[in-house]
């Protein structure tokens, strides 16, 4: 039976647990180092936009140009997010969701793996069932991207909004936590595929190196297939990482693909690394 | 009176490996029980079977009289387990693990808190609460193992080898403390300290080779066999036991260079064991021999070579 106060009590653990190890300290370290930087980036391309003294004709081109070099969206769609959001913050969205899978991998790569390694698994088997341990680890490493990524936003943000006047008051406080929202909800199925291989590998460095050689070997095998044939390239679907720059959009038609791709991506992966957690010797 | 735990029929495999052998066992409430066998005898399995760290190929476990689910851990508070190979997360407090623990097991946060703290007390380890386990010895670990398998005063404890690669200080601080909880719930300890089984459980129970091959009292076990043990000072003269082997009751009479012991073996019906065990220290005496140690029964151990495979071989 699935309990959701074990589920709650494991995720709270798995949150202190993760903030308290070494390995997250140096990753907060390097995370606030390295939005400290971008934010700085951000600030000064916030100032050069100023002093074409919002002639949206300029600026707009070098923000799209921005946007479209580090996207997959057609300049038009940018075109129309640029006007109707403050434009910064529409990069810094663009660069908040290329980051993602990285930030993703790296924070929740050792969900059960270190557990079933140490065999430290072994004195929870007894007190709560596999399913509510397996949840209740996945809860806590989502919970955990979503802080990483709230901590990204706020150093932006208070970067940009004593910098410049770039954040466009509440209108900019909105977009951040539209930001938030979409890219906490984005981490589900990444979430999901590192339970599947922390599940899998049973050994937290084996999960995280299993992990980017899958994303190497979709990325490759999708890129190199579909010059021999258009077909292959859906094979970048294994990986979640496609498709991501669609959720900037407003047009709730233009994301429901995305959504729905990703769900299912969620769903099949949490699935399987529950199977296999559920099956395994521990 | 319901089994404190109740096991029937129980196989599990590892591949072509059967570890447990549609295996039976009963054990009653409020007792220290020993399960002792060979290494491959199925003892690990079957409490990682109980405990619900690997599922069973077929049969039925009941802890109290309540029958566990296939693949579901035991009702809350029913049962704990000092596993054998179990760790704790080396980064972290060891007062945070352990409340972790108790609110698994349904207790409040603040009630956990307060677990975790009597625990430590239990096993003399309460200035650990605060540091992490990395910082712990080997001694040290086995012991907060221990104290987590207390946590929520559960009903069925399970000790799989709590002595095991400790010093004998240590070995003797975790005996003490199961005898001071003795009567007060069910334990169940594996160990391969069969002396230490013979001294702290009321009933064992022998495997070999995923089956049950005796299960009864301490004094069942070894006392059956009709049997006084001496440890002489020196070793004896065929002159020395004219007077033992001429007592009526007396069936034989065996000195041992193996282990140094005279092994003096008696009819029971003819004499019960106290006044035959006065009588043949009589003779000893009388014949000129003193003995530092006198012992009625076959020691565990023996039993244990005799039951298994290692006494068929022997």
């Amino acid at each position: 039976m699935v309990s959701v106060n074990d589920i709650w009590v494991i995720a709270r653990f798995e949150i202190v647990r993760h903030l308290r190890s070494r390995h997250a300290i140096v990753a907060g370290l390097l995370l606030i180092a390295f939005c400290g930087f971008g934010a700085y980036e951000l600030a000064q391309f916030a100032d050069k936009l100023a002093e074409l003294d919002r002639d949206l004709g300029p600026a707009l081109d070098m923000i799209a140009g921005m946007v479209e070099s580090l996207t997959d969206l057609p300049v038009i769609g940018i075109r129309g997010l640029l006007r109707e959001h403050p434009p910064v913050l529409v990069a810094l969205f663009a660069l908040v969701m290329l980051f993602m899978p990285l930030l993703c991998i790296i924070l929740t790569y050792d969900q059960t793996a270190t557990d079933i390694e140490t065999r430290h698994v072994r004195y929870l088997l007894f007190r709560s069932d596999r399913v509510s341990i397996y949840l209740g680890k996945a809860a806590g490493a989502l919970v955990l991207v979503s802080l990483a990524i709230a901590l990204v936003l706020l150093i932006f943000g208070v970067f940009l909004g004593v910098r410049s006047s770039a954040l466009e008051g509440l209108e900019g406080v909105v977009y951040l936590g539209r930001i938030w929202l979409t890219a906490s909800l984005y981490a589900v199925p990444f979430v999901a595929l590192l339970a599947l291989s922390s599940a899998l590998f049973g050994r937290a460095r084996r999960a995280l190196t299993a992990t980017f050689l899958y994303w190497f070997a979709v990325g490759t095998l999708s890129g190199l297939l579909s010059l021999a044939n258009d077909g292959f390239e859906r094979l970048s679907y294994l990986f979640p990482s496609v498709g991501r720059f669609s959720l900037l959009l407003d047009d709730p038609a233009a994301v429901r693909g995305t959504v729905l791709y990703l769900l299912a991506f969620s769903l099949v992966a949490g699935l399987l690394g529950l199977w296999r957690f559920r099956s395994r010797d521990l | 009176m319901t089994a404190a735990l109740r096991v029937t029929g129980l196989s599990k495999s590892y591949g072509s490996l059967q570890a447990l052998r549609g295996m039976n066992l009963e054990v009653q409430p409020s007792q220290i029980f020993g399960v002792v066998g060979p290494n491959g005898a199925g003892k690990t399995t079957l409490f990682s079977v109980v405990s619900g760290f690997l599922p069973a190929d077929a049969g039925e476990v009941e802890i109290a009289g309540k029958r566990l689910s296939r693949g579901q851990p035991p009702p809350k508070g029913s049962l704990s387990i000092l596993p054998q190979d179990a760790g704790f997360i080396a980064e972290l407090d060891l007062g945070m693990q352990l409340v972790l623990y108790g609110e698994l097991q349904g207790l409040s946060r603040a009630r956990a808190q307060d677990e975790a703290r009597r625990v430590l007390k239990l096993v003399g380890l309460s200035e650990v609460y605060d540091r992490k386990a990395k910082t712990l010895s080997h001694g040290m670990h086995k012991r907060v193992g221990i104290a987590q398998a207390f946590i929520g005063e559960p009903t069925l404890v399970i000790l799989d080898e709590p002595t095991a690669g400790l010093d004998p200080h240590a070995a003797r601080e975790i005996r003490a403390l199961l005898r001071k909880i003795q009567g007060q719930r069910t334990v169940i300890v594996s160990s391969h300290n069969l002396g230490e089984v013979e001294d702290l459980c009321n009933e064992v129970a022998i495997l070999d080779q995923g089956v049950l091959v005796r299960q009864d009292t301490i004094t069942g076990v070894i006392g059956g066999a009709q049997l006084v043990v001496f440890r002489l000072s020196r070793p004896p003269s065929d002159a020395d036991l004219v007077g033992l082997r001429a007592l009526p009751f007396v069936t034989d009479v065996a000195w041992s260079t193996d282990d140094e012991r005279l092994r003096v073996a008696f009819n029971a019906d003819s004499q019960p064991p106290g006044p035959a065990s006065r009588d043949m220290v009589c003779a000893l005496v009388d014949a000129g021999v003193l003995f530092v140690e006198m012992k009625l029964g076959k020691s565990l151990e023996e039993r244990f070579l005799e039951e298994t495979r290692a006494g068929a071989g022997s």
